[in-house]
């Protein structure tokens, strides 16, 4: 069952090689659910029954999406959260609410965990690639859903293929968490101008490679 | 509104699709507070092993002070001298290989040595496991 998320989508034609300026405003709106998740970061600190469980389950879908964004194989993607909401709910004592939300706390978490996630797989490719061998991943999927993963990933790594690392953070907290400028800058540790204008890079380079014209 | 309309989304939303929801573990709560008093037991586990270190740095000095020379490591079973009938022998130990024993031999000095000590030498015979001193 697909969560409804709240995200706000970059519509096809800020994908076009004309689009113009970036439209902030659209990504600025707060998700509509932020009073909610305040209430139940509250009963988790108060240690209300069954509160932490609902916020796990509030928050896993939202990162998992953004882990998929990140460039997290779909055999990992679950690993990978679960490690970023454990990490999260273990230092809970240490999440301090006037700094950032609940919801940027955990996408930092996941930022990390993803950078750590890719690094290792890096080594890993090395390792294999020194030792002749190759990487296999363990397929849960059955053969129809694979060639549909397969296919999806494909459209998301050519898309994403010019995009840097940084770029393409900025991009998936906007536009596929939904965080405003403000929280991505929060979240990522920058300036929210830097923030605007990785952005803009970002959606130019999501628009050249959706064109499907070369690189100059 | 969801990503249908953007190619990207809409890879991101499919590839999401197959990918399980991680579960809350049941001892959520319990890692919450696992994790509070954490540093706590981490300062106890610190002092913990700081102790259990000096008192290892301990034994090893006591067991491996500088003995005098000559000092024999196993001095329960070093023999330096014995008297045998009223006369002081200079025993010897001599190993039976593969027997598991020792042989205390025991001759007479020398000034005890002349036709009027007809004794022959002392011995006896040593069972046991033999744990050999480095010389």
């Amino acid at each position: 069952m697909r969560e409804v998320m709240t995200h706000t989508v970059l519509p096809d034609s800020a994908l076009s090689p004309t689009a113009s300026a970036p439209r902030c405003e659209s990504v600025e709106s707060r998700p509509s659910g932020d009073w909610r998740l305040e209430e139940l970061v509250e009963a988790v600190r108060r240690g209300a029954p069954g509160a932490a469980e609902e916020l796990w389950s509030s928050q896993a879908r939202r990162l998992i999406r953004a882990a998929v964004a990140l460039g997290v194989s779909i055999e990992e993607a679950e690993d990978v959260v679960q490690e970023t909401l454990l990490s999260a709910f273990r230092s809970f004592h240490r999440f301090d609410r006037s700094k950032a939300s609940f919801q940027v706390w955990t996408h930092r978490i996941l930022v990390n965990g993803t950078s750590n996630w890719h690094r290792a797989r890096r080594r890993l490719r090395m390792a294999l690639a020194q030792l002749g061998g190759q990487q296999r991943e363990a397929s849960f999927l059955l053969p129809d859903e694979v060639l549909a993963a397969q296919e999806a990933k494909r459209t998301l790594d050519r898309l994403t293929a010019d995009l840097s690392p940084v770029r393409r953070r900025v991009w998936v907290m906007t536009q596929v968490s939904g965080l405003s400028m403000r929280e991505t800058a929060e979240a990522l540790g920058m300036r929210e101008a830097t923030v605007r204008s990785h952005l803009r890079h970002a959606r130019a380079a999501l628009a050249h490679a959706a064109s499907g014209k070369e690189k100059p | 509104m969801n990503g249908q309309d953007n190619p990207l989304l809409r890879a991101v939303d499919e590839l999401t699709e197959f990918v399980k929801t991680p579960r809350p573990p049941h001892d959520l709560a319990w890692e919450m507070k696992r994790r509070k008093s954490g540093k706590k037991a981490y300062s106890w586990t610190i002092a913990a092993t700081l102790l259990a270190g000096l008192a290892l740095i301990g034994v090893r000095s006591l067991r491996e002070r500088p003995r005098p020379a000559g000092t024999p490591v196993f001095p329960q079973f070093v023999v330096e001298r014995l008297r045998v009938r009223g006369a002081a022998v200079r025993p010897e130990v001599m190993e039976v290989a593969g027997a598991g024993a020792l042989v205390l031999v025991m001759p007479p000095l020398r000034g005890d040595v002349g036709p009027k000590h007809a004794t022959p030498p002392a011995t006896a015979l040593l069972g046991g496991p033999i744990v050999l001193a480095q010389p």
